[in-house]
């Protein structure tokens, strides 16, 4: 497969494929870029944010965020899930939104406070 | 009339810099139109923010939460839902308010007004003015502030960050995106942003293409787009229709700068915002200028830092503890497309320029001359691109007279 290093400005464009014996990389120019690349193909990982709908706040809705990276194949899960939540005012900026999403390990956080009105 | 030492116009990233740094020893008022502080940030919940000074990726809300909690505990006079009308040369301040009209006597003012997005006005598309037609800002805000979502099958013109962003903030929010086009012939926005936002949800991108008619009465019904040749203008024969119900347009953004122009603050047509010297002070004494009113930056670090530096000088300004120095102007040489500040104060020491470059230079040589053509600072760079702004640092020592900036293989 072929993948764009996003880790410098030079944006490597990089050649990647399983052979026997291991991994044909080609095309990276540093070694950030070669383990970016294999993570890629392995298992590539997300920052998610969105907002959930907020109850009696100043705002309708409120931003959120992965707390750390999810892998990327369950961005719409987490999605689905987060888009069925509601949230009462007041929240203030790290609150825990939602715990272990899509059994991740990774809380869903408050990118802010909201005051109640 | 209240009477401060610093004014500061603008509660962004900038701003809420300014104000916080200026009111280490002085009275400041900061003033916005809107009815929270952060300016932009608090719609852009994405992360990418804040890399440089906090070493962590934050979101726009997280970024801005850590000033605005910070300018709470200080006694800064913080006015919102307040809009500056006038400013004065002598620093009198005419805004209205929900107090009804303010007047204000500042020594100082900062003006931290940012940039607005380019509209289809200035792009000239022709074609009926149905709803459905947003700049990406707008959908950004409706979306992500207010809970809105303003169509269904979306068209995005132009491929900068903002464009990326919301190509992905409209998939994930469930609406089809149809594809970003782009009207130069390499994507403007982040390689970052092109995988994350368009490659990670298969959205296309068709570069050398532009929106040339937009279709429908009441609501956008779709747009015909078409290939461009080198001049960038349409090829006949290769117009397209695209049934969509909404046009994003990320096409650019521009320094807003009415009120510098109405006091008469010379501005710098390569940039669009004033001209300042490395104190981020224009070339009227007493009003500074930082973040997007003075260009358009890439990271809102390098905003927050300038906010620092104009927030200091101007407290020192208006403490009357700031010397008068002579200005060295710096010229745009080979290769180099803008530079800010376009003046060094002749006693700074240690400098920082933020330039961008013209094209594209591999294994690239930056250097800053002397009128003699000698060398005074240089550094190298694996590549330089014009969608990469960059940022120099060197150390003055003594006078040099005008310096340049330039940029070779």
């Amino acid at each position: 497969m072929k993948i764009t290093c996003i880790k410098c400005p030079l944006s490597c464009s990089i050649d990647i494929k399983k052979e026997e014996g291991g991994l044909k990389i080609e095309g990276y120019e540093c070694e950030v870029g070669r383990r970016y690349a294999i993570e890629e193909m392995e298992k590539p990982m997300r920052i998610l944010t969105t907002t959930v709908a907020v109850k009696k706040g100043i705002h309708p809705v409120l931003p959120v965020r992965t707390e750390k990276e999810i892998p990327k194949n369950l961005l719409f899960d987490a999605i689905e899930i987060l888009s069925n939540i509601i949230v009462e005012a007041p929240i203030q900026y790290g609150d825990i939104v939602y715990r272990n999403i899509c059994g991740t390990g990774v809380n869903v956080i408050a990118s802010r406070d909201i005051k109640r009105i | 009339m209240l009477e401060v030492d610093v004014a500061v116009i603008g509660g962004g990233a900038a701003g809420l810099a300014a104000a916080i740094k200026a009111a280490e020893n002085s009275k400041v008022i900061l003033l916005d139109r809107n009815d929270e502080l952060g300016g932009v940030l608090p719609q852009c919940i994405h992360d990418g923010f804040g890399n440089f000074i906090f070493k962590k990726m934050l979101t726009g809300p997280e970024y801005t939460q850590f000033f605005i909690d910070k300018i709470e505990d200080l006694p800064v006079d913080v006015k919102l839902e307040t809009t500056v009308i006038d400013i004065k040369k002598d620093k009198r301040i005419i805004a209205i308010s929900r107090e009804g009209l303010l007047e204000i006597q500042a020594k100082a003012v900062v003006l931290a007004m940012g940039c607005r997005e380019r509209t289809r006005n200035q792009i000239l598309i022709p074609g009926y003015r149905p709803a459905g037609i947003y700049t990406a800002g707008t959908a950004q805000r409706l979306i992500n502030i207010d809970g809105i979502l303003p169509g269904r099958r979306v068209v995005i013109l132009g491929s900068g960050d903002i464009g990326l962003i919301m190509a992905r903030r409209f998939k994930l929010e469930g609406a089809e995106v149809i594809g970003v086009y782009e009207i130069q012939s390499s994507p403007n926005g982040l390689p970052r942003n092109i995988v994350q936002c368009l490659e990670d949800y298969n959205i296309p991108l068709h570069l050398s293409h532009t929106v040339v008619n937009i279709h429908g009465l009441k609501r956008v019904e779709g747009v015909t787009v078409a290939k461009v040749d080198g001049n960038l203008q349409p090829i006949k024969g290769t117009e397209q229709f695209i049934p969509c119900d909404t046009l994003i347009l990320a096409v650019g953004l521009i320094p807003e700068n009415e009120l510098s122009k109405e006091i008469g603050i010379p501005i710098d047509t390569v940039t669009g915002g004033p001209f300042v010297d490395n104190y981020m002070e224009t070339m009227i004494p007493g009003f500074f200028a930082c973040g997007n009113v003075v260009q358009v930056y890439d990271l809102v670090d390098d905003v927050t830092l300038t906010g620092e530096i104009a927030g200091r000088y101007a407290s020192f300004y208006a403490k009357g503890i700031l010397n008068q120095t002579r200005r060295i102007p710096v010229f745009r040489g080979r290769g180099i497309d803008r530079v800010v500040p376009q003046f060094i104060r002749e006693d700074s020491k240690d400098v920082t320029l933020y330039l961008r470059v013209k094209n594209i230079i591999r294994d690239a040589k930056i250097y800053v001359r002397d009128p003699n053509d000698n060398i005074i600072y240089e550094t190298k760079r694996r590549i330089v691109k014009p969608a990469v702004m960059e940022k120099i640092r060197f150390t003055l020592k003594g006078f040099y007279g005008n310096l340049t900036v330039g940029v070779e293989r």
